[in-house]
């Protein structure tokens, strides 16, 4: 701070002279003698009131327009707690406001605010400090990252979309929050580029880039004293939960528990509310994760986790119980004698399922089921080369596809080899096998599956099933042989997909299941009937697929949830995705079915929160300019109206005062005693 | 304006020497004035006056109610000797002076007092002095004669106001007992106070004096600044002899103060009416020569 601006704000000291004015003028009342003193009536009240103002209005006015006046004084340039952009060139500027909307930026502030509203209004502050010229984009950095709004001068549109803008519970992406903000402003002409980031940055590091970042929200960026349920899991009669705690102060005289879940989250609410809640798991005084175990005293979706006592954020403080059976169950019917390796074991599906560390729960089948309650808890069902299927088998699976699953048959000798009441509908007609000398697959038509083919061509195969002719005809051929004849077709069966391989999981007719195509196909059905049956758990933020057809309805704990169109490329049906963002307990209705699902928080969202000061260093030297504001014209302004209302104080006051030229009464019988 | 002060003796101002401003004074007064200011049954019809409860019957005139249907009272002039008894407030109250004033109250008092004994005793007329309260004071019996003049003067001058506090009621009880034994029928009794600080029982102990046809005359001596409240601005007021403090506004307070001041003056005038009396304002401020002849046209049932 300069001389000069000292100076003037000294000036600040004259809004004390009215008041002195005041006191010179209105003199002391001393002790005097009077003989007659017990004739004076007393008025008290009135003899005080000359020692006060007279008029408090108009001392007001007048001394805030001397603050007012020391303030323009001082300097144009005046720093203030408003976020504002800094001119350094004059020129327009093109700004990506990334918002935090992760579930760490729920966290309360110790004013008792919370971070993302403290970080929703540094981003109005920004846009009210914009000019005409100017470019805004406006990313969210809750995972995953999304761009809400692309560079644009249209600042009203910025405003709406920060005004649609809510916390959720989702993971910390600000990398790639980053990199899509910078990449909203790389094509414009701006010369002065920023990206502003509103975060606690408690996520992965910032990558480098031309584009500077700041973070000028520093009182955002003090570690939250929390902790979390990432998750309880029902195992047979008791419960495990997974607790993150921040700081381990956190854990101070705080306890798990179990309590009747609330009706937003559970079918079963009430039902447990009689029944006595079971002991309580004290937490550990520890930072980090530690898992806890208690006794389920009934029905998993009658109860939900809870920590005691409170904490910065306390939304995370509960969380509803997942059955074990949340896991996706995939049925797996498959030879071992032809289908394993030599030196005995699992067969090969199961290793390469094992292999895709996935949430499954893998359930070896004898024979293909023909009981539909068999099918009940799989989400999808491999068959490998299976002798035929009966009808019951096959009126089950149809019936089972129908209701969103997904289902593939590896078609091979055995298959061929199928007696005619043993059909393989509905996967496909009678199937031939036959001993081939093609070289392989084709690599181009596989390339939606696998980038990288190459190997597929020389697969050498010692027969292939010939599926031209066999499949029905609403079945899309999805890869074909280096002939050109099929080799894996696709159709849908109701909401579920039935898929169709012209080669048997077996080693000894091909090395297929060995390769990494393989591996990717199995990938590729668990993703399809995950998309198609939903997730049975997820964390915040993670999208959920439906088909685009028929009638859907996801309701949460903030109500119900709308679906979006999505149509991610041309071989993939239209589907509608809903992106739950809360932490709870959803219902998804889908064509007459209704299905629970649990939307849990992402521990590593907590476990980041827990080493947010190392990433304190991310804050640019720019974001201290960035708290500069001129308030000369606001200043101004308000002098100018203070001037006014001055006047008219003035003007209504002599208004209102008794005219001179009538002396008051006292007066007149005193001049009439004289004469 | 003095400040509070509570010290002993008495601020003459411009009326010292008293001896000389008394003779002054009385030399102003007109001439012959002296004629007796006693009226009542005599050798020489003195008028007619309106009857009040108490009078005589034997001096009702009967003609006047004949021709008038009014009832009169016949009066006569005396040759008798009429006795000037002045009583004078020397309370505490009565040093009071502020500016405008030409000195205290009771410096005043002592002067209008002065010019009345030298007229009175030029007259022949003998004059008896007696105070209410003050330091240093002596009271006279009545006495005429060209001595008497000076050791009026001399016991004018020597009284000092008594110290703050109010008056004793047995004091007061024990001047208006000696009064009415030493002054005989028709005398003119004369009272020099500010009528401020006096006991409640003064008025009705003071107006018995008006039996055997004496005549009451109360001089209300104010210092100019109790009589207009001349005032302004906040005030902190103090009473001189009570020590009561008030806390006003003198704006504000101006208007009820002369009221209650008037109210005092009413009073007081409306019951020496009644007992055949006057009473005369005046402030220290004023011609003392106006004011005696106010006080002689009073004694002399004269509107003043």
């Amino acid at each position: 701070m300069s001389f000069l601006v000292l100076s003037a704000l000294a000036i600040a000291a004259l809004v004390v002279a009215p008041l002195l004015a005041h006191l010179l003028r209105r003199g002391r009342a001393e002790e005097r003698e009077f003989p007659a003193a017990k004739l004076v009536p007393t008025s008290p009240p009135v003899a005080r009131q000359r020692t006060r103002l007279e008029d408090r209005a108009l001392f007001g006015i007048r001394a805030a327009m001397i603050l007012l006046l020391a303030l323009l004084g001082a300097t144009p340039f005046v720093r203030c707690s408003r976020l504002a952009l800094d001119r350094s060139s004059g020129a327009s500027v093109a700004l990506a406001i990334v918002v935090d909307d992760s579930g760490s930026m729920r966290a309360k502030l110790p004013g008792g605010e919370r971070r993302f509203e403290k970080a929703l209004a540094g981003a109005e502050e920004l846009l009210d400090s914009t000019r005409e010229g100017d470019a805004v984009a406006i990313v969210a950095a809750g995972s995953p990252a999304r761009l809400l709004l692309a560079a644009t001068t249209d600042l009203s549109l910025a405003r709406e979309t920060l005004a649609k803008l809510h916390p959720t519970d989702r993971d910390t992406d600000l990398s790639g929050a980053t990199q899509l903000a910078r990449s909203a402003l790389e094509r414009l002409p701006h010369t002065d580029k920023r990206v502003v980031l509103l975060s606690d940055l408690a996520g992965d590091p910032i990558p480098e880039g031309k584009i500077p970042v700041i973070a000028p929200l520093n009182e955002l960026k003090k570690p939250a004293n929390d902790c979390g349920l990432v998750g309880a899991i029902a195992r047979g009669n008791t419960v495990s939960a997974q607790v993150v705690c921040s700081e381990a102060s956190a854990t101070t005289g705080r306890e798990l528990r179990l309590r009747p879940a609330t009706p937003a989250l559970g079918p079963s609410a009430g039902k447990a509310a009689s029944e006595a809640p079971p002991k309580a798991a004290p937490l550990a005084s520890q930072t980090g994760s530690q898992e806890l175990t208690l006794e389920l005293p009934s029905d998993v979706n009658g109860w939900e986790a809870f920590i005691t006592g409170s904490d910065d954020l306390p939304e995370n403080d509960a969380c509803p119980i997942s059955p074990k059976a949340a896991a996706m169950g995939v049925g797996v019917l498959s030879d071992a004698t032809r289908s394993s390796t030599v030196t005995g074991g699992p067969t090969l599906v199961e290793h390469a399922l094992s292999a895709l560390d996935a949430d499954l729960s893998v359930q070896p089948l004898a024979l293909a089921p023909d009981d539909p309650k068999e099918l009940d808890g799989l989400r999808a069902l491999i068959l490998d080369d299976p002798a035929g299927l009966s009808p019951e088998a096959r009126s089950a699976i149809k019936k089972w596809l129908e209701r969103g699953r997904v289902a593939v048959l590896f078609a091979g000798p055995a298959a061929a080899r199928a007696q005619l009441a043993s059909k393989l509908d509905p996967f496909l007609d009678a199937v031939r096998w036959e001993g081939t000398d093609v070289a392989g697959l084709d690599a181009t038509s596989l390339a939606w599956l696998i980038s990288d083919g190459s190997g597929l061509d020389q697969l050498a195969p010692k027969g292939r099933a010939v599926l031209e002719g066999a499949l029905p005809g609403d079945a899309e051929v999805l890869a074909r042989w280096s002939d050109g004849r099929p080799f894996m077709a696709r159709r849908n069966v109701g909401r579920g997909q039935a898929y169709v391989v012209g080669l048997p999981i077996s080693a000894e007719q091909s090395d297929f299941a060995l390769r990494p195509a393989f591996l990717a196909l199995l990938d590729h059905l668990l993703q399809q009937a995950e998309r198609l049956g939903g997730p049975a758990r997820t964390t915040a933020g993670v999208a959920w697929l439906f088909p685009a057809s028929g009638e859907l309805k996801v309701t949460g704990p903030g109500g119900e949830l709308e679906a979006d169109l999505d149509s991610p490329d041309e071989s993939q049906p239209a589907t509608r995705r809903v992106t739950p963002d809360r932490l709870g307990r959803y219902r998804v209705d889908q064509s007459g079915e209704a299905t629970h699902r649990i939307v849990s928080l992402s521990a590593d969202e907590l476990r980041r929160r827990a080493e947010a000061t190392a990433q304190t260093s991310l804050a640019s030297p720019e974001s201290t300019q960035a708290s500069r504001i001129d308030v000369s014209p606001h200043v101004a302004f308000a002098l100018l109206a203070l001037l006014t209302l001055e006047l008219f104080v003035r003007i209504w006051r002599r208004a209102r005062e008794p005219s001179d030229a009538e002396p008051p009464a006292s007066r007149r019988a005193s001049d009439a005693a004289k004469a | 304006m003095p400040e509070l002060n509570l010290s002993k003796g008495l601020d003459w101002g411009e009326l010292s020497p008293l001896r000389l401003t008394a003779r002054t004074v009385a030399d102003g007064v007109y001439a012959g004035l002296h004629r007796s200011p006693r009226k009542g049954a005599g050798i020489e019809f003195g008028g007619h006056r309106e009857y009040v409860p108490g009078d005589d019957l034997r001096w009702l005139d009967h003609r006047a109610l004949m021709r008038h249907g009014r009832l009169m009272i016949k009066e006569f002039e005396t040759e008798t000797d009429r006795v000037l008894r002045l009583i004078v407030d020397a309370s505490a109250s009565m040093g009071f002076r502020s500016e405008r004033a030409k000195g205290a109250k009771l410096a005043f008092a002592s002067l209008l007092a002065a010019a009345l004994a030298r007229i009175a005793i030029g007259a022949g007329d003998p004059v008896a002095v007696e105070w209410l309260g003050g330091d240093g004071v002596r009271s006279l019996p009545a006495m005429g004669g060209r001595e008497a003049f000076e050791r009026i003067v001399g016991s004018l001058e020597q009284a000092e106001p008594s110290d703050p506090g109010p008056m004793d009621t047995a004091e007061l009880e024990r001047v208006i007992a000696s009064v009415a034994r030493h002054t005989r029928r028709g005398a003119v009794v004369v009272l020099f106070s500010d009528l401020l600080d006096l006991p409640v029982e003064a008025l009705d102990q003071f107006t018995t004096l008006g039996a055997q046809r004496r005549t009451l005359i109360v001089v209300q001596v104010l210092d100019p600044l109790e009589a207009d409240f001349s005032l302004s601005g906040p005030l902190r007021l103090r009473a001189t002899e009570t020590r009561y403090l008030v806390e006003t506004d003198a704006e504000t307070a101006r208007d009820g103060y002369l009221a209650a001041l008037a109210k005092l003056q009413e009073t007081w005038r409306q019951r020496l009416v009644g007992r055949r009396g006057r009473l005369v304002v005046c402030n220290s401020a004023d011609n003392p020569v106006d004011v005696v002849r106010a006080i002689i046209r009073a004694a002399e049932g004269r509107p003043g």
